[in-house]
């Protein structure tokens, strides 16, 4: 039995996909985030959400080798899940006047201190949000170019789609996602 | 500026050839808006390694499904007939503890004709499943349109149309389903099926003509075949819509829960939110 106290072995099985020490955060560190969420205008399923991206960014900047830990896992998480959910409400405009009783600086702050350059951000996972609306076809298209690394002619013959084709609906696959972005509500943080 | 915008592409996927590459780098030292374009595309690239980590959403979709299932998400609410229900068993048993102590053997009887009507009482207060599951589907299935445009868009593109005669066929069924004259589109889509038995496309839109016309058996068993296969674009819509299928046959229920499950732990798919709130409303 692996004792995910020891911060060590925490970071350790989060690294190696190890079920037990995801539930092990879950049951740690879930409620903070809940609590934050849910007393800033968030029901629990945008809390669910906001906690499920900040530990995809915490896991997927700790499998960076150059990647180091500035903070405690717990602290690491809510800084991210806070900074989310302030984008998801800036992004909302029903949600203006919740946002005046924010300290929002502070919000920003804690993250960007946690945050480096290139890691994997906020921003980041928004973009993976808006990925995820676009068609199916375009994902499909664009996670086989990009990150199975097959071959554009090998994309057509799967798809049933001619070898010009494909070139042309890559490309705009990606302006379609570039413009789904822009639209976004958070865009000018996103870029900024 | 088409033009531009290929090389863009041309250079965030490293294509451009040497000499090409090293004037665009020299472009984007100059060029503060060229610079930021492609920062922009940049970004989106590694927005897209987040969204598409499969196993990790995976894992944390299947952490969050086993937290779920012991209410560590639940917040204290009961609903209106649980209560109601427990008020009765409550009063069931307070009655039948009493009838024990006082009944003469006479009394029995008529209390026992009390307690079948109280359980009659209960049973009816128990949900319908059948009109549950059937519900749900009519809630819940709404034709696909998102990815029509893409298929007009492909059959109709000059220059990109391989095969006129495959084309014009599926051309005039689609027109039909999409001008919702269900019943020529059927024949339509079968004919052009006979022809070209293994166009996905076809097959897709056959199967969502079937379903709005409450053919459901005959649509699954075309869904079944898409949903199984990887290499084609409508695996993950033609899983969900298999699962609407399944929910309308009682001897399907089970397999239809589990691919709804499946759906729901699913983080790379579209219809991810409506399986999970469709496993909610079912499960209550």
């Amino acid at each position: 039995m692996i004792n995910y106290e020891d911060e060590q072995n925490l970071i350790e099985g989060l690294k190696n996909n190890q079920a037990a020490a995801f539930d092990y955060v879950y049951r740690q560190y879930y409620k903070m985030t809940a609590q934050h969420v849910g007393t800033n205008r968030g029901t629990k399923d945008d809390a669910q959400d906001v906690f499920q991206e900040a530990l995809i960014v915490l896991v997927k900047n700790l499998r960076q080798p150059d990647f180091k830990l500035s903070a405690k896992v717990s602290t690491y998480l809510f800084a991210v899940s806070k900074k989310y959910w302030l984008y998801k409400l800036r992004g909302n405009k029903d949600s203006a006047v919740e946002i005046e009783n924010l300290n929002t600086d502070h919000l920003i702050e804690d993250g960007d201190d946690l945050l480096g350059e290139n890691d994997y951000d906020v921003k980041h996972s928004i973009i993976g949000e808006v990925f995820h609306q676009m068609k199916e076809d375009c994902k499909e298209l664009l996670t086989q170019y990009y990150f199975n690394k097959s071959a554009l002619g090998e994309i057509a013959k799967k798809m049933g789609w001619s070898d010009d084709f494909v070139k042309v609906k890559k490309r705009r696959c990606m302006d379609a996602l570039k413009t789904l972005v822009q639209q976004h509500n958070s865009y000018q943080l996103l870029i900024n | 500026m088409e033009n531009l915008n290929e090389k863009i592409h041309d250079y965030i996927d490293d294509l451009l050839p040497e000499t090409e590459r090293q004037a665009f780098e020299l472009a984007l030292k100059t060029d503060a808006k060229l610079a930021q374009e492609v920062r922009l595309y940049q970004h989106l690239i590694k927005g897209m390694d987040v969204a598409t980590d499969n196993d990790l959403r995976q894992t944390i979709g299947s952490a969050q499904a086993r937290l779920a299932a012991e209410n560590f998400f639940t917040d204290d609410v009961e609903t209106v007939e649980k209560p109601q229900q427990e008020a009765i068993v409550r009063k069931l048993n307070v009655e039948k503890t009493a009838l024990i102590r006082k009944l003469s053997a006479y009394q029995w009887a008529a209390a026992a004709s009390v307690l079948l009507l109280i359980a009659a009482g209960l049973w009816f207060l128990k949900p319908n499943k059948d009109a549950l599951f059937n519900d749900t589907y009519t809630v819940y299935f709404q034709p696909e349109t998102k990815q029509l445009n893409d298929v007009y868009d492909e059959i109709t593109s000059p220059g990109f149309a391989t095969d006129k005669v495959r084309n014009e066929s599926l051309k005039n069924a689609l027109d039909a389903y999409q001008a919702k004259n269900y019943s020529p589109a059927k024949a339509l889509f079968q004919k052009h099926l006979t022809a070209y038995p293994l166009d996905f496309d076809a097959q897709f839109y056959q199967a969502q003509t079937l379903m709005n016309l409450k053919e459901t058996q005959n649509a699954a068993v075309l869904l079944e075949n898409l949903a199984e296969k990887t290499e084609n674009r409508w695996q993950k819509d033609a899983q969900w819509y298999l699962a609407l299928n399944y929910l309308t046959m009682p001897e399907k229920r089970e397999v239809a829960l589990n691919l709804l499950k499946n759906i729901a732990a699913d983080a790379t798919s579209s219809y991810r939110a409506k399986a999970v709130e469709m496993l909610d409303k079912l499960s209550n």
